[in-house]
């Protein structure tokens, strides 16, 4: 049995096995016995095993270049490094469905032992949301044509070769375009059935040359394609011999494309490691998103949301958010480092699918917080927690339906109306069983808000509106199409820029430096006046010094000030708790540590927090004082550029032009010499030409960078006698931008970290803010806050 | 306590209308025309606009100017073509047979100045009808 069968067939199986573990778990749900419980979580242990196989038969076939493979042959070639060829798993439609369902089936089975000793009901509930996830994937694997990762050249050789013969008479032109279609299928299979080194090669020459014209011939008006052509000389002409005669005028013609290597291959601009690792962190984060929804399913079926139900949902929560954050800004890095354009994020329909579930996800976050302090807010997480799930299928959905154009242009595809069927799907019975068991949700013990309530109410009200203006921006081609009933608009960037980031965005970040420090409960903090001071001090700094160091711009002064508040309440909170417990044994560093030790997910917000307000300036600095300019230059000419943000000044010389050959390309490369004030730093931007991609070019920017500002060259264009086009940008504070991230990431991470000296429990406590990690559920906790405060 | 559900009401729909009419004046205020070719020599209101136009890079037709480094070439709609200059970076992806989106505005002699120039990202997933659709309209 090959291994591209015994991969189809484990999928088939995990799809059987999923709906299954869906009637074990409902029947756990209906008769509550822990052994139907136990039942579903072996099926689900079983259909995680059967996702491990397949994702197992793909890794081992792009291993060992197995070209019959449809998927393997697109997207690796022989001379890939072993790393980039187990990357294929996730480069292509197929096998990230693969990946994401593996994902779900895994985590799910990790959160479904978890809940081992909880109610039958609570485990049923999760163990269905899993298995009708994965069931659903598992289906579209083997339903749709396009999604099977294990389909083979053969398989689509014998379909092309049968349509060719039985289904178009010779003679009749009218269906040119389905035949060559068809004779496509066939030319691709009889490749890879004669089992040759090429045979993955002459499906990618069919490939490109479905968008390469073929000369224009006045005798037979309307053929496009090599394809059509062929189609053309077979229909009108009924040449004998079929489809090995085709086979050999088309490669013929289309032989000049043939490359050197075997395999499609991986553009060298994605054969870069951020690239790599993007989309699967991604997946992590959107499957993740899986899991509190499924706990909430759980919750809601066995009757209560308590404690241990909020300390799971947190976890999850907090690690899908932490993946999904990362996987967008490794991205972002990407872009800003390869595609030589200076920029990092261009509101892309794509991008912004990426980044609706995870404002979506962090307002989640904020919610689940407060359900934990104070018992409310339990509609909102439920709304939340659907909302997030539905906001990364549907981020599928837009990106490969083809609803919306964008420059990375998936196509369109049948797969997104599986997508947009089980978006709604989901809502639908999910927002059922809210109402149905809308008891479940009903607040506990007293319901006042206070002023930390409000506070965490508006921080979700405006990242739900940051997500739904985004969505109203990348949808408006559609909206307006529904509403006009006209097609051709796209959104500008400004609007991204003023109404999301701007308009909410600013008071989003505002809101975050001082939410911290208000209290649960009660409206007037004790320490109002010297809170108020604090601040004050806090931001004049952060905004004086740079005012007199030459810094005058006004959103450069809005957003220092953000940052100073949020940098100087950090400070100010760490001093009162230090105040407060001070006293109560030995102080310094060893009571700092505890303190922050008893308090993981207290300090690792405020790190996230500080890190937003980073990223924060980093986005301000490069969005509003970045200069660029394209320059023609010769060898020996200089060129001056400066900073607008500090008035740095830099002159960049050009040295020399090189050329020269490396591995596995040739290149050309200016050598420049960039006076920064402080000795010549030497960049050198390159244009590369690879050989497993003969005609195309590829620049490599260089740049410089230092916490003030970074420095990027670009090469756009070599001309005779070292003639050059550069683009030279200067972009302030850039680095923060990652910086910022990284700080986001370790705090997000923080949360997760139990506490070292697990005994500990300091009397901020008291506070009511703060508790004891892992709060077992008892009824009492409900009103602990606010009778611990007094 | 009803009085107070009715504030509460009202004051939450005036919330939705203002939010509702941000949302709706930034959107008309950013929107800008994405058309193809065809669509866009016909449309003699989006000339005279900012818009983004996308379409196939015509075969042979791709000119370096060697003095100014500047690229000239010919945008390919089903039916008609747009001669386009562009004197930025050029992405990776950039060839004749390719589809690319543009964004500018044309000028009196009739040429396309294009302020940004983009390559659809190579097409990983290929559409599966795309010979059937091309012959409609060469019949």
């Amino acid at each position: 049995m090959t291994s591209a069968s015994l991969g189809a067939i484990s999928l088939l199986i995990a799809t059987v096995i999923a709906a299954a573990t869906a009637l074990a778990a409902v029947a756990a749900v209906a008769f509550r016995r822990d052994g139907l419980a136990r039942l579903a979580r072996l099926g689900l242990l079983l259909l995680a095993v059967a996702f491990t196989l397949s994702c197992g038969i793909l890794i081992e076939a792009f291993v060992h270049n197995r070209f019959v493979i449809r998927y393997v042959a697109d997207y690796s070639d022989t001379a890939l490094s072993i790393g980039y060829k187990v990357a294929g798993l996730w480069a292509g439609q197929a096998g990230s469905l693969l990946l994401w369902g593996w994902l779900v089936a895994a985590m799910g089975l990790l959160a479904a032992f978890g809940l081992r000793r909880r109610e039958p009901a609570m485990q049923g509930g999760l163990i269905l949301t899993v298995a009708l996830v994965c069931g659903f994937f598992g289906l579209v694997m083997v339903a749709v044509d396009e999604a099977r990762p294990f389909t083979t050249y053969d398989a689509i050789a014998r379909v092309g070769q049968e349509q060719m013969l039985d289904a178009f008479s010779p003679g009749d032109r009218s269906r040119i375009g389905e035949c060559a279609n068809a004779l496509q299928n066939a030319v691709m299979g009889l490749a890879a059935q004669k089992d040759k080194p090429w045979s993955g090669t002459i499906a990618r020459v069919t490939f490109k040359s479905e968008s390469v014209p073929v000369p224009p011939d006045p005798s037979h008006p309307g053929l496009h394609t090599h394809q059509e052509y062929a189609a053309y000389i077979y229909l009108a002409d009924g040449q004998p011999g079929g489809s090995q005669a085709l086979l050999k005028a088309l490669s013929a013609r289309v032989g000049r494309l043939a490359p050197a290597s075997e395999g499609v291959g991986l553009k060298p601009l994605l054969q870069n490691p951020a690239m790599v690792i993007h989309p699967p962190m991604l997946f992590v984060g959107y499957a993740g998103f899986t899991l509190p929804l499924a706990l909430l399913v759980g919750g809601l079926l066995a009757g209560g949301l308590d404690h241990d139900w909020i300390a799971r949902a947190r976890r999850w929560t907090v690690v899908s958010w932490l993946f999904l954050g990362v996987g967008i800004v490794l991205g972002m890095w990407w872009a800003y480092v390869e595609l030589g354009w200076g920029g990092y994020w261009a509101w892309d329909p794509v991008e912004n699918a990426s980044l609706l579930p995870w404002f979506v996800g962090t307002a989640l976050l904020h919610a689940l917080i407060v359900m934990r302090h104070r018992r409310l807010f339990k509609p909102i997480v439920a709304i939340l927690t659907l909302l997030t799930f539905a906001l990364c299928i549907f981020a599928t959905y837009l990106v490969r339906s083809g609803v919306i154009q964008s420059v990375h242009a998936f196509g369109t595809s049948v797969i997104g109306d599986w997508f947009l069927w089980f978006l709604i799907g989901s809502i639908v019975v999910s927002a059922v069983a809210m109402v149905v068991r809308f008891r479940v949700l009903a607040p506990e013990g007293e319901a006042r808000w206070g002023g930390r309530e409000w506070a965490l109410a508006a921080a979700c009200a405006l990242l739900v509106l940051m997500c739904g203006f985004t969505l109203v921006g990348t949808t408006w081609p559609l909206i307006y199409k529904a509403l006009f009933g006209k097609m051709g608009l796209a959104m500008d960037q400004s609007f991204y820029n003023n109404r999301v980031l701007l308009l909410w965005g600013l008071p989003t970040v505002a809101l975050m430096a001082f939410g911290p420090l208000i209290a649960y409960g009660k409206k007037i903090p004790d320490d109002l006046v010297r809170l108020l001071a604090f601040c004050g001090v806090a931001a004049a700094v952060a905004v004086g010094l740079p005012y007199l160091a030459g810094v005058k711009s006004l959103w450069a002064g809005v957003g220092l000030a953000i940052l100073g508040l949020t940098f100087g309440l950090v400070v100010y909170d760490f001093v009162r708790a230090m105040s407060l417990e001070r006293g109560q044994g030995p102080g310094g560093v060893g009571l700092a540590f505890r303190i922050f030790d008893a308090n993981h997910r207290r300090y690792g917000a405020q790190l996230a927090h500080a890190g937003v307000a980073l990223f924060m300036m980093g986005v301000l600095g490069t969005a509003l004082f970045s200069t660029d300019q394209k320059v023609l230059l010769r060898p020996h000419q200089t060129v001056a550029a400066t900073n607008p943000l500090t008035g740095g000044e830099y002159t960049v010389t050009y040295d020399q032009f090189v050329e020269k050959a490396a591995d596995t390309y040739d290149y050309q490369a200016v050598v420049l010499a960039v006076d920064a004030g402080g000795g010549l730093i030497r960049l050198t931007p390159e244009q590369r030409s690879y050989y497993s991609h003969v005609g195309e070019t590829y620049g490599e920017i260089d740049m410089n960078s230092t916490a003030a500002r970074d420095v990027y060259v670009a090469l756009i264009g070599v001309g005779n006698g070292g003639l050059v086009r550069l683009n030279i940008m200067v972009k302030p504070l850039a680095m923060w931008l990652w910086i910022g991230a990284t700080a986001i990431a370790l705090g997000g991470l923080l949360c997760l970290v139990p506490p070292l000296i697990p005994a500990f429990n300091p009397a901020t406590a008291r506070q009511g803010d703060r508790k004891p990690e892992r709060p077992r559920p008892t009824p009492a906790k409900a009103q602990s806050p606010s009778t611990a405060r007094t | 306590m009803r009085h107070m559900k009715i504030k509460l009401g009202v004051g939450a729909a005036v919330v939705l209308l203002a939010v509702g009419f941000l949302a709706y004046a930034g959107v008309r205020k950013a929107q800008v025309y994405y058309m193809e070719v065809d669509q866009f020599l016909a449309d003699h209101d989006a000339q005279g606009q900012r818009v983004r136009l996308c379409g196939t890079v015509a075969d042979g037709s791709i000119q370096r100017n060697e003095s100014d480094l500047s690229l000239k070439f010919e945008l390919a709609g089903r039916e008609h073509r747009i001669p386009v200059h562009y004197s930025g970076q050029v992405p990776d992806l950039f060839a004749a047979g390719g589809e690319v989106v543009v964004e500018g505005t044309l000028g009196g002699d009739g040429v396309f100045e294009a302020a940004t120039l983009m390559t659809k990202c190579a097409s990983k997933y290929k559409p599966e009808d795309y010979p059937a659709k091309k012959t409609e309209t060469g019949k």
